[in-house]
């Protein structure tokens, strides 16, 4: 009985500690995957939802991080997947430079450009360019997403290059 | 703010605070088990009048054909409700997967559901084709007195004809995306 207890208590406790450390990476994170209000705070909350579940089993073989962003991803994909986007319209990072090329004349705030290009993406190079925005390594994300330390390298570089083309062309257009 | 800097430019972004606590986390979470349980049982307990119905109309038949298609159904049933069961019944906490092992998931989820409607039918069809051609004799005389019925039945026999010709192109186009999205993670 006093096991369970302790056991309910440490989940909480980390579910209280997680949401205080990554609750901005989870709204992020949520914003980088729906665009409307009111679906997004519903997703904020099952993610919150799904990483307080989770801790009940959390083993500490991987970071608190890397747990938390793996549980946040699963639901937010899942989320994604069952609304069909996915067969529909979202592309993969070789074909996103194409696409923001041609939306380089759209005059939006940077962030709005921004999430804009990231919720074209496929939910596998969207978690990679989300991993990359809110400054993780590329080992924690390869932990993260599962992929090879070269893929994530990979993908990293052509992030990089789309982003550069994109942000320092917007800069051109600020000034 | 730099303006040129993307991970600047994420990171910086307002945030909205989720203020929810552990405990109303908790009641979610036993209510969400107990829904599903509920869920399953109220499945199993209709599944299994369906086949106390079934029962019921084998003992007022006498058509050994008919009596055949009604115990083909009712097996049919039975195998479904097994099905079901273990679908809806919660399932334990597991680790969360790698972000490539959850797309992965999903993408067999999603064609899953896609060949879901066959699976769900197939269990009915040996069933459902006898006993629907145990009815044929008796609609043929009906329609040889009344020729009406088959007229009237018309519209309706298109409109099946024509879903079940589109359903599975639109089907196999879905399940080829998926795939192809598949393929493409390596699986």
């Amino acid at each position: 009985m006093g096991a369970i207890a302790s056991k309910v208590a440490s989940q909480d406790e980390l579910y209280q500690e997680a949401a205080a450390q990554f609750g901005p990476a989870i709204d992020r994170l949520a914003r980088a995957y729906e665009f409307d209000p009111e679906k997004r705070r519903d997703l904020l909350q099952e993610i919150h939802f799904a990483i307080w579940r989770s801790l009940a089993i959390y083993d500490h073989r991987c970071s608190l991080r890397t747990w938390i962003y793996r549980v946040a991803h699963d639901r937010a994909t899942s989320h994604v997947v069952r609304q069909r986007r996915i067969h529909s319209t979202l592309v993969g990072l070789e074909e996103l430079d194409q696409m923001a090329a041609e939306s380089r004349s759209d005059d939006a705030l940077a962030l709005e450009r921004l999430t804009h290009l990231i919720r074209k993406l496929k939910p596998l190079d969207r978690q990679v360019i989300v991993s990359y925005l809110e400054g993780l390594d590329a080992a924690e994300t390869g932990e993260i997403t599962g992929l090879s330390p070269s893929n994530v390298a990979m993908k990293i570089h052509r992030i990089k290059n789309v982003l550069a083309r994109q942000f320092q062309s917007g800069a051109a257009h600020a000034e | 703010m730099q303006n040129n800097d993307p991970q600047n430019i994420w990171q910086s972004q307002n945030v909205e605070e989720i203020k929810v606590s552990p405990a109303y986390f908790k009641l979610k979470a036993d209510q969400q088990r107990w829904k599903n349980r509920w869920i399953a049982i109220g499945n199993d307990v209709i599944y299994l009048a369906t086949v106390a119905f079934l029962g019921f109309v084998f003992m007022k038949t006498a058509n050994l054909t008919s009596r055949i298609g009604l115990t083909l159904l009712a097996a049919g049933s039975l195998y479904f409700i097994y099905q079901r069961h273990a679908h809806l019944w919660p399932a334990s906490e597991t680790p969360p997967p790698t972000g490539l092992e959850a797309y992965r998931q999903e993408l067999r989820r999603s064609q899953d559901d896609q060949r879901k409607f066959w699976r769900m039918l197939a269990p009915f069809l040996p069933g459902a084709i006898v006993f629907v051609a145990s009815a044929v004799p008796i609609v043929t005389r009906a329609a040889s007195t009344n020729p009406a019925i088959l007229v009237n039945a018309v519209p309706f026999c298109v409109l099946l004809a024509v879903w079940l010709v589109a359903l599975p192109i639109v089907r196999r186009r879905r399940l080829r995306k998926i795939q192809e999205e598949l393929d493409a993670l390596g699986s």
